[in-house]
């Protein structure tokens, strides 16, 4: 039925072109949800996939890649008992595999916090269906590559010394060297990431919590989520915090690539050293994290019939990503070659004849070609772009293209440099193939898991983009949806909106209780003193309605309990703009006080080293961490001030004893005025909430 | 010139040239310490003690033996006073020996660390080799300590029909023995020994002769001089060995001889050869090389003809007849038959050299010659002193009578008599003769025929396995001799170390018998009941025979020495000989002298000339020609893997040999490198992989002898090639035609550590300069004048290389050599520094801004590398790897591209145009280490530190921070570091890689370690690396560090007139109290100081490993702020370039381009 609508309507849309448009203009905007979803459904929808037992196929599937993740730890094992030498690396070609998949992975990671921050910056709504599960993947890929800074040296039992930490030999890092860069943009990236996971997926742990049937779920997800209950006083710090953060991540995203880049490009090698590459890296590496994410997005969409989340636009949307930076790497590749070509300088030019023409590599060079430039040039079709099965494919050859670049660019490299006499070549064996797979496993292995027992979509952010929860959202009948007049769709995404129904109106009424709600409600071990009085509300306007009623009566002590942030809301209970940027500034300062003053201190005056000729202070090559340094610290200050202003942890409430409260962190919108408010009086404030149109009204005890 | 200059330069005369080599003269007083008297049944034990001590401790199991003195083990603070001028704690001490070889032994010096022996150096002062070793002394090492001699039971052990026995069993057979043969006068007893000279055997076998009148003495060689004698014969009517006097010669046309290489006296020649290269561009000589495959010779020609070996007397024959019509009377007459086949024979790039080549002959006739290598046949030989003489120039030509070894009868008279049943004990001293025999003699058979075989032997080897007794050899390190020389120099074989006694691996083997060698002196006259020198009785038991063993060497001297045996001069020159190692041929009383022979009648070599030429070899007669290993010699070597891990000079082979064809030929039969062919001859025929190298004959197919098949070296697998012996014939040894080759199915995988020859177009990396295009006349001057050259007055502006007449980078795009010049951070001494503030007004954290860091010792190292004169022989190698404790890896791990040798040699094939490798290539060398870049790409790319710079210029490399990301190996343009992929130095290279059921070599669970013995050859003051760990080239630190100590106590001792003091007596614990007194001031003593007061090391005292070993000084090493060193002024020779200079690492080795000498009428 769904490919009738869309032939049908590709029809009059390729009729009605170059003509009078029958639609308004602008067209009705096609939701980002589609479907009559509800928050109590898509709550459920996510939710259920973590509560219920697996599907049949996921077993196998996490067999198979755990399977490989135990071949990975054999191959590492192996390889730290006896040897690199076990791999095929060799002298001119002494990074191979394991570089070339650090370089792999790391891109990768780039998907995920791009989604996450970039677009969030820009205000790309869609991006929410999707950024819980790259942000997860960067997660993982970061992962999969740290593993090789640390078993690709020699002596792995030493590389504690890439880090600045005292030891016996009185000897600190050379930090000009690009690879400890590499070590600082890594582990920030990481951890920044993973701050940035974490903030994000708070108020979802937390409805996992309020659903969790089993003790012990409820005790894991009460202590994961720290207590959140959707406060709006929390909202206001979160939604700050969340804000700094994704600015913190983007300039990172854009370092962390480049600084890899860097460990090729601050080397004198042909077909290393050149200046193109942070940009063409960092293009390169959101074209293959953007692939890596529809790798995994599309089956998981299938399996766990996602289709409303994440919708054909979704796919169409990062198809066309995936079409805009592979043209930009493909430049960079047409690049290369030209100023090779140009530069007139025979090493770097024999290199490229090398690797394009004559060379031992020229075939991986091309299979690289055809699958990072000439496949994505088809997501110019919009059917290539819309067909789930077919970017499947595509995305899977773009996987190994991205591979195979940074195969190129390592191996064929180092295989031939500058003194014909030292050429060798290079030949992987089998522990450079299970290390390989082993990282496959264990990206998917703990994919499998995350889908397992994480939401894989960030719930209360796509509560906030449904039309329901936009206060000036006209909803139309369910059979002009989308349509005009005659029945026609202006566009074949409008079609395929149609096709699953026009979205719910906003709930007018509130489910009953399961147990009548007493005007008193006691606590454990209560005071016997009132804690204030909660009211639940249909929706978030009629929420945000009471919220500033309440305060125009002259509550002060107002506080509003919602599943998402709602607009408008923290000025209804009287607050303002969060603080928070300021200890976010504090930070920054602090890491980039604590980088000059760490690199100046060990490489001019503790133990100086005469490296390269270079001065000692010369600080140019201490940039990349001052950068990295000042951006991990003030991702910890935003971390801890986001705790530490809402007060969280708080495992324990007075609102936990509200029979319907559980609620907030699903579709419930909560009223509370404390009893610290100077107006405030048990019987009033409660009868002041009823006739606000308040449900389940009561006080509660502290 | 000040006084102190004055002084200065005498130390570093002495220094420089008198002295041993390095640092050891600091300490051991020159050598020229006072010999003292000693008692001589004593002598041999007195300074060895030590040795027995230290030993004692690595093998006590085997002190029970009766051959060891019981003594106690002495601590070192105990060393007696007497003794303390010899073996210090941690110092090395050097001892003068030789190393015994076939036609001409070589002298050492060895260095010995606390009793072992650990690296082997050339004698300085020898007349004919002025210090020059090669990769094969180099490696004489590895074979003292070889865990398949010393720790194999069999090797080490005396074996008797495969059951080990006691020395106690072979003496008492020995005495029966001798009994028996008394009786019958010695009918039907042989000795079959080597060609290497030894005055001491002469003397015995003389005895035998006397002694036994019936018994048979026989001499062999796989590669001997036999047709070089019968040449000699031929033209003078004596056998003689002639040697050339390379450096007086101008023009030299070579045919078929290596003779700067692996030939008769090829050490001594190049550096001869060397001499004139290295000189003002007037003096250059010329050097024509016709050959069949690529020797060095050929690497080093001017020109270099490709000529079937076969062909190679024709192109003789039609060289003289072209000079006939100058030299008219005076050479032999070619018959018009002869001539009108070589018109045929001879392919047309040979007939266009005749022409010219006869003409520049003639133009330098006097000063030209013509060399003929062995593997020719007599006639030729012949032919070739016919044109010397004819040409003036036999005058440059020296003529021997040939040591009288060579002169017995061979192996093909004792097959034949073994045939014949007439041999009853045969006694095979070293050799391999089951291996290495002609293949027609059936020399294993034969064998068989004898009764009793004993075999003396280094290693348990072929012949040992056929025989009936396997007596180890004591290595040359271990026991007393006496040999000569190449000049017929008498030169000591003096030991360092008591035999090698075995490691009792396991508490079982202590009952094993005692193992160990002894020398062939000792075991030939106990054989033989040899009259002992003291008493004149005969020698019937070990210990008998071990003193008289020493006292006929003693005997020798004296006689040598024109002393009578009672003379009160004897001991203490004789002692002086052994301190020496050698006796000054001035002082030789039966020294073989040169003659002057004359030429016999013409009519004797146009008789002996063939009738007509050997057609040339086609497609289906090819021609095979035999050749040395330049890794194993006549497989000799084939135990140590040193050498069979030593790249082949020319094809960079390891641990393989393989056919050498041409690449028309391989065309011709569809061959690709690695591909086993089958060659057929008569009977014969062989499966060999080919490798094709530009350059070869075509349709002539060089194989190299010495692999025997298989590796015989415990815990190595992969490899040793293929055995060629098998196709060699007596009547063809070096020569073969009618040769056919069948391509057969299988490929076999050939390991070469350099795989592409042609340097790519625009790169400029070996530097080539054609010395004609230099002379004043060329334009290059005006060139220069035009580019703004500030050249130095003193440099010879005609000579300034100009990039105009490089092949390689065009000029233009890039810096000059002069900005890479300026660029030196320690700048040649051009820029002094600014003066220090004192040391305590330093401060640590330089804020100055305007103040760079700077290297700012007052060494500032270099070195510069001569590819005019480096003939790729591939001694530095080995030297180095000696020298640095590196390890052998093995084929396997070559294949992966993993060698650790920290020095290789980049061999590059160029051609007048200087970009491919045409039919006519040439073929460059470019030896090639770390060198140190000032500005290095490796140092900024190491996230731990650990590879920093040292301020004296070094790039160090700081293994115990380094945890191997190996970035800087890839960041190195010059790929010259070396990664410990495995634990190389710990484990056995057949279990580098931990057992797993899926790698087939992963077989023993056990993680056995390397053999004990090996452990002994480290060098103690390089640090052995662990796996994991980058390394490099390290301008041999510790050789720069013990030279500064010990200048600076060499400096105090002689500013304070203490300069004959034991050096040692300070570090006693009961020295005296104040042991290091500050000099008054060491200028006095002709040292200069830096700007902190500090002894400045006098240049020459300070040789790295590679600059040492140099047969022809290529390599200069040393202070770049001294402005008077040898490599400032080798830095401001024209054309020195950097290596990749243009990449501004700065490098602190660097190159002086190849010139060239080329006939203009052949260009």
């Amino acid at each position: 039925m769904t490919a009738n609508v869309i032939t049908q309507n590709n029809a009059t849309a390729t009729d009605s072109h170059g003509q009078a448009s029958p639609f308004p203009d602008p067209l009705p905007r096609i939701p980002l949800v589609w479907g009559p979803d509800t928050y109590e459904t898509l709550t459920h929808q996510i939710c259920s996939i973590t509560e219920q037992s697996p599907p049949r196929w996921w077993w196998p599937a996490f067999l198979i890649s755990s399977g490989l993740l135990t071949g990975g730890l054999l191959a590492a094992t192996y390889l730290i008992s006896t040897g690199v030498g076990v791999w095929g690396s060799n002298n001119p070609v002494n990074w191979a595999f394991d570089i070339t998949n650090f370089v792999f992975w790391i891109g990768i990671g780039h998907a995920g916090t791009l989604i996450s921050a970039i677009l969030f910056l820009f205000r790309q709504k869609w991006r929410t269906s999707i950024n819980r599960f790259s942000e997860a993947m960067t997660i993982f890929a970061v992962i999969c590559a740290a593993v090789y800074p640390g078993i690709h040296v020699g002596r792995f039992w030493y590389a504690w010394f890439m880090f600045p930490l005292p030891n016996a030999n009185h000897i600190f890092q050379n930090f000009r060297s690009a690879l400890l860069w590499d070590l600082f943009a890594v582990s920030t990236y990481f951890t920044i990431s993973l701050i940035f996971w974490y903030v994000g997926l708070i108020p979802d742990l937390a409805t996992l919590r309020d659903r969790a049937k089993s003790r012990f779920r409820q005790v894991l997800f009460g202590l994961l989520s720290l207590g959140w209950r959707g406060s709006t006083r929390h909202w206001r710090h979160y939604e700050v915090a969340y804000l700094m953060l994704a600015g913190l991540s983007t300039p990172l995203v854009l370092s962390v690539h480049s600084v890899v880049s860097f460990d090729f490009a601050t080397s004198i090698l042909p077909g290393w050293h050149t200046t193109i590459f942070p940009p063409y890296f960092v293009a390169g590496a959101i074209f293959g994290g953007f692939a890596m994410v529809l790798q995994c997005l599309i089956p998981a969409r299938a399996a766990y019939k996602l289709h409303n989340l994440i919708t054909i636009k979704h796919i169409d949307v990062m198809c066309k990503f995936l079409l805009a930076t592979g043209s930009l790497v493909g430049y960079a590749y047409v690049m290369e070659l030209f100023i090779a070509w140009y530069s007139g300088n025979p090493y770097e030019w024999q290199t490229f004849v090398n690797r394009a023409w004559n060379g031992d590599y020229t075939w991986a060079y091309w299979v690289m070609i055809t699958c990072n430039l000439f496949l994505p040039q088809l997501f110019w079709i919009r059917w290539c772009r819309q067909t789930p099965g077919f970017v499947l494919l595509v995305v899977t050859c773009i996987n190994v293209g991205m591979w195979y670049e940074r195969f190129v660019i390592i191996v064929q490299s180092l295989h031939h440099d500058f003194l014909p006499a030292s050429w060798g070549r290079y030949y992987p064996t089998w522990v450079d193939w299970l290390q390989m797979l082993g990282d496959f496993g264990l990206f998917f292995t703990l994919t499998l898991l995350f889908v397992r027992f994480l939401p894989m979509i960030a719930l209360a952010e796509v509560k906030s983009i449904l039309p329901m929860s936009q206060p000036h959202y006209r909803f139309a009948s369910a059979e002009r949806y989308l349509r005009d007049e005659s029945g026609r769709y202006p566009t074949a995404e409008h079609a395929l909106a149609a096709h699953y129904g026009p979205p719910a109106p906003p709930r007018s009424t509130i489910p009953p209780a399961n147990e009548p709600v007493p005007a008193f409600l006691p606590t454990p071990e209560g005071s016997g003193q009132p804690w204030g009085v909660v009211a639940e509300f249909a929706n978030a306007q009629e929420l945000l309605h009471a919220a500033q009623a309440a305060r125009q009566k002259g509550y002060t002590h107002l506080d509003a309990w919602t599943p998402f942030y709602v607009h408008g809301m923290k000025e209804a209970i009287g607050r303002q703009r969060s603080r928070l940027p300021l200890f976010t500034l504090a930070g920054a300062l602090t890491g980039l006080a604590t980088a000059v003053s760490l690199q100046f201190y060990l490489m001019t005056y503790y133990y100086p080293t005469i490296v390269g000729g270079k001065e000692y202070r010369s600080w140019e090559a201490f940039v990349p961490v001052f950068f990295e340094l000042t951006v991990l610290f003030a991702g910890f200050f935003t971390l801890f001030a986001l705790i530490g202003l809402c007060g969280l942890p708080r495992l324990f409430h007075p609102l936990d004893a509200h029979p319907t409260f559980h609620r907030v962190t699903q579709d419930g919108f909560f009223l509370t005025i404390e009893a610290t408010d100077p107006i405030f009086d048990a019987d009033q404030s409660r009868e002041f909430l009823q006739s606000l149109g308040g449900h389940h009204v009561a006080v509660v005890e502290r | 010139m000040n006084p102190a200059n004055y002084l200065r330069r005498e130390v570093r005369t002495e220094a420089a040239q008198q002295e041993f080599p390095g640092f050891v003269n600091i300490y051991s007083g020159s050598g020229l310490a006072e010999p003292h008297d000693e008692d001589v049944s004593t002598a041999h034990w007195h300074r060895r003690q030590f040795l027995v001590y230290s030993l004692a401790g690595a093998a006590a199991a085997s002190l029970a033996s009766c051959r060891r003195p019981d003594q106690p083990i002495l601590p070192y603070s105990a060393v007696p006073e007497d003794r303390l001028g010899h073996v210090v704690h941690g110092l090395p001490t050097f001892y003068a020996t030789t190393q015994p070889r076939p036609f001409g032994s070589l002298p050492l010096l060895v260095e010995s660390h606390d009793g072992r022996p650990t690296k082997i150096e050339g004698h300085p002062r020898h007349p004919a080799t002025r210090g020059s070793t090669d990769a094969y002394a180099q490696a004489a090492i590895l074979d003292l300590y070889s865990p398949d001699r010393v720790m194999s039971p069999h090797s080490c052990s005396v074996v008797e029909r495969g059951m080990l026995r006691r020395w106690e069993d072979f003496d008492r057979f020995a005495r029966s023995l001798a009994e028996r043969f008394r009786s019958i006068q010695g009918q039907g007893f042989a000795v079959l020994t080597e060609q290497v000279p030894s005055p001491s055997l002469r003397r015995i076998r003389d005895h035998l002769r006397q002694q036994w009148p019936q018994a048979q003495w026989y001499t062999y060689e796989p590669i001997d001089y036999a047709e070089v004698l019968r040449g000699t014969e031929l033209a003078f009517g004596q056998p003689l060995l002639p040697t050339p006097d390379l450096e007086k010669i101008d023009c030299l046309l070579v045919l078929d001889s290596d003779c700067l290489g692996i030939d008769l006296d090829g050490l001594v020649q190049a550096r001869r050869w060397a001499r004139r290269r290295q000189g003002p561009p007037q003096l250059f000589n010329r050097l024509y090389v016709v050959e069949s495959t690529w020797t060095l010779t050929g690497f080093m020609a001017d020109h270099r003809l490709r000529l079937p070996a076969s062909l190679i007397g024709g192109f003789l024959l039609a060289l003289i007849q072209e000079l006939s019509t100058s030299l008219p009377q005076k050479l032999p007459e070619i018959p018009a038959s002869l001539s009108a086949s070589w018109k045929q024979a001879l392919p047309e790039s040979a007939r266009r050299w005749l022409g010219p080549l006869a003409r520049d002959l003639l133009r330098h006739r006097g000063r030209c010659s013509v060399l003929v290598g062995y593997r020719q046949p007599a006639v030729v030989h012949a032919l070739a002193h016919t044109l010397n003489v004819a040409l003036d120039a036999v005058s440059h030509w020296e003529f021997r009578p040939p040591p009288p070894e060579m002169l017995e009868a061979g192996l093909s008279a004792l097959a034949e008599a073994l045939q014949a049943g007439r041999i009853d004990t045969l006694v095979i001293l070293g050799g391999n003769p089951v291996l290495n025999a002609p293949a027609d003699l059936q020399f294993p058979a034969a064998l068989r025929q004898a009764k009793t075989t004993i075999r003396i032997g280094l290693y348990y080897d072929q012949t040992s396995e056929v025989c009936h007794w396997h007596l180890p050899l004591a290595h040359f390190l271990e026991g007393w001799g006496d040999t000569e020389s190449s000049d017929g120099t008498l030169c000591c074989i003096q030991p360092l170390i008591e035999p090698l006694q075995g490691f009792p691996t396991s508490p079982a083997d202590q009952e094993a018998p005692p193992r160990g060698g002894r020398s062939a002196l000792e075991i030939l006259a106990l054989l033989t009941q040899f009259p002992h020198p003291r008493d004149g009785k005969p020698v019937t038991s070990y210990h008998s025979a071990r003193t008289a063993a020493y006292e006929l060497i003693r005997m020798v001297f004296a006689s040598r020495a024109g002393l009578a045996s009672d003379d009160p001069q004897l001991p203490l020159a004789f002692q002086r000989y052994k301190q020496l190692g050698f006796l000054p041929p001035e002082q030789d009383q039966q020294r073989r002298m040169a003659v002057r022979p004359t030429l016999r009648p013409l009519s004797d070599i146009q008789r002996a000339l063939p009738s007509s030429l050997p057609s040339p070899p086609q497609r289906n007669a090819l021609e095979v020609t035999f050749h040395p290993d330049y890794s194993l010699y006549d497989g000799r070597y084939l135990y140590n893997a040193w050498l069979q891990e030593l790249p082949d000079p020319v094809t960079k082979l390891v641990w393989d040999n393989a056919a050498l064809i041409s690449p028309q030929t391989a065309q011709d039969f569809g061959l690709t490198t690695g591909d086993v062919v089958r060659l057929q001859h008569d009977l014969y025929q062989l499966e060999i992989p080919v490798f094709i190298l530009p350059g070869q004959a075509d349709h002539s197919i060089a194989l190299h002898l010495g692999q025997c098949g298989e590796i015989r070296i415990a815990h190595v697998a992969g490899g040793g090639g293929t055995n060629v012996f098998p196709f060699r014939t007596s009547q063809a040894r070096y020569i073969l035609t009618q040769v056919r080759l069948e391509k057969t199915a299988r490929r076999a995988t050939l390991v070469t550590t350099q795989e592409h020859g042609v340097i790519p177009q625009g790169r400029d990396i070996v530097r080539e300069v054609d010395l004609s295009k230099l002379r004043p006349s060329a334009s290059s001057a005006g060139h220069a004048a035009e580019r703004g050259d500030k050249t130095s007055p003193d440099r010879n502006s005609s000579f300034s290389a100009h990039h105009n007449s490089l092949l390689g980078l065009p000029p233009d795009g890039h810096l000059s050599e002069e900005d890479l010049r300026r660029g030196y951070q320690a700048g040649y001494g051009q820029v002094p520094p600014p003066p220090l503030p004192a040391r305590d007004k330093q401060r640590r954290f330089p804020l100055d801004l305007a103040r760079p860091e700077r290297l700012d010792s007052p060494f500032q190292w270099g070195m510069v590398i001569d590819l005019s004169v480096c003939t790729g022989c591939s001694a530095c190698i080995l030297a180095c790897q000696v020298e640095n404790n590196i390890p052998v890896v093995g084929k396997y791990e070559v294949q992966r591209n993993r060698e650790m040798h920290w020095l290789r040699i980049d061999r590059y094939f160029s051609s007048a145009d200087g970009q491919v490798a045409d039919t006519e290539p040439r073929v460059i060398t470019q030896p090639l280490a770390c060198v140190h870049c000032e500005q290095a790409p490796c140092e900024q790319v190491c996230p731990v530190n650990a590879s920093v710079h040292s301020p004296e210029g070094l790039n160090l490399q700081v293994y115990n921070r380094c945890i191997g990301t190996r970035y800087c190996a890839n960041a190195c343009p010059y790929k010259a570091r070396r990664f410990n992929w495995f634990d190389y130095n710990k484990r056995p290279l057949d279990s580098l890689r931990t057992p797993t059921p899926l790698t087939p070599e992963g077989a023993a669970l056990s993680r056995p370690l390397l053999p004990e013995s090996l452990r002994m050859l480290k060098n103690p003051d390089v640090t052995v690396r662990m796996r994991g760990v980058m390394e490099k080239c390290t301008y041999c630190v510790q050789r720069l560090e013990r030279a500064k100590y010990g200048a600076k106590i060499a400096a105090t001792e002689v500013a304070q007139g203490r300069r004959t003091i034991p050096i040692d007596a300070h570090y006693r614990p009961d020295g005296p109290p104040s042991a290091y007194r500050k000099p008054q001031d060491p200028r006095s003593a002709g040292y200069d100081l830096d700007r902190w007061g500090r002894v400045i090391v006098p240049d020459g005292l300070v040789r790295t490993a590679c600059q040492a070993v140099c047969p022809t000084q290529a390599i200069t090493f040393g202070n770049l702020l001294d402005p008077q060193s040898a490599v400032t002024a080798a830095k401001l020779r024209a054309g020195e370039y950097a290596l990749l200079g243009e990449l501004n690492t700065k490098p602190r080795t660097s190159y002086l381009p190849r010139l060239r000498n080329p006939n203009p009428e052949l260009t």
